[in-house]
């Protein structure tokens, strides 16, 4: 008998990082090690689940921009040629620690690398179809998220800038899968009372939201996080989950903390010659990761002991068992405390590049649960869509409270002191971008409408929650102002040209574009205050 | 003469908060408003300390969740109609079908072909083969654009790319914005680039302008159904002439709705309004009042009160 079900949401993102006019962009390698270490490792775990026929099903999330990224040839012809450069690393680490305590690593490594190198070239270099054919198969279910993961509410009193990041990344779902998203996931799980009214326009059904978002909604979530509700806008809100979220996420107590598993911080781009590197080191000397990692977690001291890939793995399917018994004593829990009605659902929301890049072990994991999962009868994994196509009711309606999955539960990340000067220049923009549409409702001359597409494109990109979370975490915090600072300015110099010449010169314009190439079939009048 | 003065000025009130407030739509319009083609009024409003200008603002109230509206939507989505019928039968792939997730509670197993190495998934054969119209085709219709590559990207003249542009100072405009950051804090910003500071210091003349100093007001106006100047709680906080934003960290209350506005107080206890916020609702931090549920927040077997145990 089925008493609940699981729901696993994987929400993969990165900002658009996309630079022709810098080969060696240190930036670009965010999608480069997200390839290797995360989207291709769980492709990997689909195809032997698909393989050995366990049924499963999880929901991903794929982020326009970084669809878009995975879609760009140049992006794809520079993430080669970064594999080679491991590919060639890999052999030269397997000479150098020939007879010293990391060989077995080494030899993993490479192995791995070369079937990475294998699986990219199977799908053609198109990650994004991949997942497409697994979404067919039936062991995904895709959704989409805001155009460049704006954070909505911060954006709430522009109604038009919020439409325009729901409708734009709804609009590119559709055209590279060919039927409109069903689900939506709310970057940074930010929600506003309001925001629901918009997804409902753009067609989306359901979408997911913080804990306290649902158990602080109005009228009381009687059910909690364990149902979905309705918005008053009619849109099915998924509470996440706290405890399963803790057991991954939490650096403490969660998995990824296991003594077992792999360090991430020791690298050896931070120890070997650059020589030795070779295309891994930046050109100009700066050090970066190289994803070879040679030790394990060990405890919490400086002394880390060298990585065990058997035991590592020996490890994941040992958590994988606890995730999944711990999932069907929490359902089992759950439906004796509920008041009577459908059975309850748990939603376990994580950031995809969790799986792989900070946790290596974890598409592995992730299969292991698949597996585990398979032959149990009181917990089954379906997605969001699934269940309200079993149980539409829900809990009835209720609005959850504005909220976010980030620090304290709010936007405190978001606005904060160290990138609070953003919003202004921000919203300022997003003010332009509405009377602009205003003045040019039917364009005649298409390199006006060339111009006011790019300056929609601009604002898309300024908007991206990338750059105030980067500028708080400080991590890159100069990359990510001089991005803020550049599409700002390239949308106020289209827009200042507008107005007075007519439209900005055509050469610069025509570069602007070939740069920041996101959504070519963008229409400007997404923006316009009078949508239907 | 000081008859005459006030009577004037009274007038001045009179028409700037008609004109500013009598009509929301005014308020609501971004950018230059081009179907008035008179000068606009200064945006002023005199009134007394202690008092609360009239912001125009009344809001539904914010619950809005009733019977009715559950079922509405519970029956759009009932499956067999409108988009469920879609989803139940001709879109979802077969192997989904047979893992019987719609119709029984066992799973099967998947029994599509292989759908990696079939050929029709990937982008460019569906693209090659495909002569329909773009929106008729249900299945991959994306062609990767492959006229850019390494190479030319090298031969190109990225030059434009580098350059910095400076953000500007202000953007020439009176506003007030408040984002909320949680329950119990705003982040508020503002620009006074625009007339009305002029505006008030012809009206107050030099010597009194001088005297006044910058503040932000804060009105609760959470109970607003049936507004009255009586209701509205409000508290100042001066800001310097230099500052241009404000974290407000306390007196902000969970689940309650602000305006703030930025003034100019004179030496007095007067206020002058420069602008406003919209209203702007605190989240709630804390579960609806009636009949707390048990959260499950702990692990099973800490939660003693678990039938299963």
């Amino acid at each position: 008998m089925t008493l609940g079900y699981v729901s696993l949401v994987l929400h993969a993102h990165l900002p658009f990082v996309r630079h022709p006019e810098d080969e060696n962009c240190l930036e670009e390698r965010w999608l480069f090690e997200a390839i290797t270490e995360c989207y291709l490792p769980l492709l990997d775990a689909l195809e032997h689940l698909k393989t050995d026929h366990v049924p499963f099903r999880f929901t991903l999330s794929l982020s326009p921009t970084l669809m878009a990224m995975l879609d760009d040839p140049l992006l794809r012809q520079r993430y080669l040629r970064h594999l080679t450069a491991a590919l060639e690393l890999a052999d030269r680490e397997v000479q150098y620690t020939a007879g010293r305590p990391e060989e077995t690593v080494a030899h993993f490594y490479r192995q791995h690398l070369r079937k990475m190198d294998r699986l990219y070239h199977h799908y053609g270099h198109d990650l994004v179809g991949a997942f497409h054919s697994f979404a067919k198969a039936g062991y995904l279910d895709l959704i989409t998220c805001a155009a460049t993961h704006g954070f909505l509410p911060a954006l709430q009193h522009q109604p038009e800038a919020v439409r325009a990041q729901i409708l734009v990344a709804a609009r590119t779902f559709e055209r590279r899968f060919g039927h409109p998203p069903r689900g939506f996931w709310l970057p940074e799980c930010g929600y506003f009372p309001g925001v629901d009214h918009l997804l409902r326009e753009a067609g989306i059904q359901y979408c997911f939201v913080e804990t306290h978002a649902v158990c602080n909604a109005r009228p009381q979530a009687r059910r909690g996080p364990f149902a979905h509700g309705w918005t008053p806008g009619g849109i099915a809100v998924f509470g996440r989950d706290v405890s399963s979220s803790k057991q991954v996420w939490s650096s403490q107590e969660g998995y990824p903390g296991d003594s077992a598993y792999r360090e991430f911080y020791r690298d050896i781009g931070f120890e070997r010659d650059l020589e030795h590197l070779g295309h891994l080191a930046l050109p100009n000397g700066v050090r970066t990761f190289t994803g070879f990692k040679y030790h394990k977690v060990t405890g919490p001291t400086e002394y880390k002991e060298i990585y065990d890939r058997w035991a590592a793995e020996q490890t994941a399917v040992r958590h994988a068992g606890h995730f999944v018994a711990e999932r069907a004593r929490q359902v089992a829990t759950l439906r004796g405390m509920l008041p009577p009605g459908a059975p309850p659902l748990v939603v376990a929301p994580y950031d995809a590049e969790l799986y792989g890049h900070w946790w290596f072990e974890g598409p592995f994991f992730l299969e292991q649960v698949a597996r585990q999962a398979a032959h149990r009868r009181d917990v089954r994994f379906i997605t969001p869509g699934d269940y309200l196509d079993r149980h539409p009711a829900g809990q009835g309606v209720l609005e959850p409270s504005h909220s976010s999955w980030g620090y304290r539960g709010y936007a405190d990340f978001w606005i904060d002191g160290a990138n609070h000067w953003l919003y202004r220049h921000l919203h300022a923009a997003g003010r332009r971008m509405v009377s602009l549409v205003e003045q040019h409702a039917e364009p005649r001359e298409p390199h006006l409408q060339r111009a006011l597409n790019q300056a929609a494109r601009e604002l898309l990109l300024a908007q991206a929650s990338d750059w105030p979370f980067i500028l708080r975490a400080g991590t890159a915090s100069d990359y990510a102002r001089r991005r803020f600072q550049a599409h700002v300015g390239r949308f106020n110099r289209i827009a200042d040209s507008l107005t007075t010449q007519g439209s900005p010169p055509n050469p610069w314009l025509a570069q602007v574009e070939a740069a920041d190439n996101i959504f070519p079939e963008l229409d400007y009048r997404v923006y316009s205050p009078h949508q239907v | 003469m000081m008859a005459l003065a006030f009577l004037v000025i009274l007038a001045l009130v009179f028409a700037v908060v008609w004109g500013a407030f009598g009509d929301p739509n005014t308020k609501a319009k971004l950018g230059p408003d081009d179907t008035n083609a008179q000068e606009p009024e200064p945006f002023i409003v005199r009134h007394e300390a202690n008092q609360a200008p009239d912001f125009g603002v009344v809001e539904k109230p914010h619950m809005r969740p009733t019977e009715e509206l559950s079922r509405e939507i519970t029956l759009d989505l009932q499956p067999g109609t409108a988009r469920g019928e879609e989803l139940a039968d001709s879109d979802l792939p077969e192997t989904v079908a047979s893992m019987n997730l719609y119709t029984d509670l066992d799973f099967a197993l998947p029994t599509t072909e292989d759908p990696v190495s079939d050929p029709s998934i990937t982008g460019l054969a569906i693209a090659e083969e495909d002569d329909r119209p773009l929106e008729d085709q249900r299945s991959v219709t994306f062609i990767p654009d492959s006229s850019w590559t390494d190479e030319m990207a090298e031969e190109y003249d990225w030059s434009p790319l580098r350059e910095e542009y400076p953000l500007p100072q202000g953007y020439g405009e009176d506003l007030v914005t408040a984002l909320v950051r949680n329950p119990r804090s705003l982040y508020v910003y503002w620009e006074r680039d625009g007339q009305g500071e002029k505006n008030l210091r012809s009206m107050l003349g030099p010597e009194e302008y001088e005297e006044t100093t910058l503040c932000l007001r804060i009105f609760d106006v959470t109970a607003e159904e049936e507004p009255t100047r009586e209701n509205r709680q409000s508290r100042f906080i001066t800001v310097s002439e230099h500052d241009d934003h404000w974290f407000i960290n306390d007196g902000i209350e969970p689940g309650h709705r602000y305006v703030i506005s930025l003034e100019r107080r004179t030496a007095s206890g007067e206020f002058y309004l420069l602008s406003h916020t919209d209203p702007v609702h605190t989240p709630f931090d804390r579960p609806a009042e009636e009949g707390l549920y048990p959260m499950y927040t702990q692990q099973p077997d800490t939660w003693s009160g678990s039938p299963w145990r």
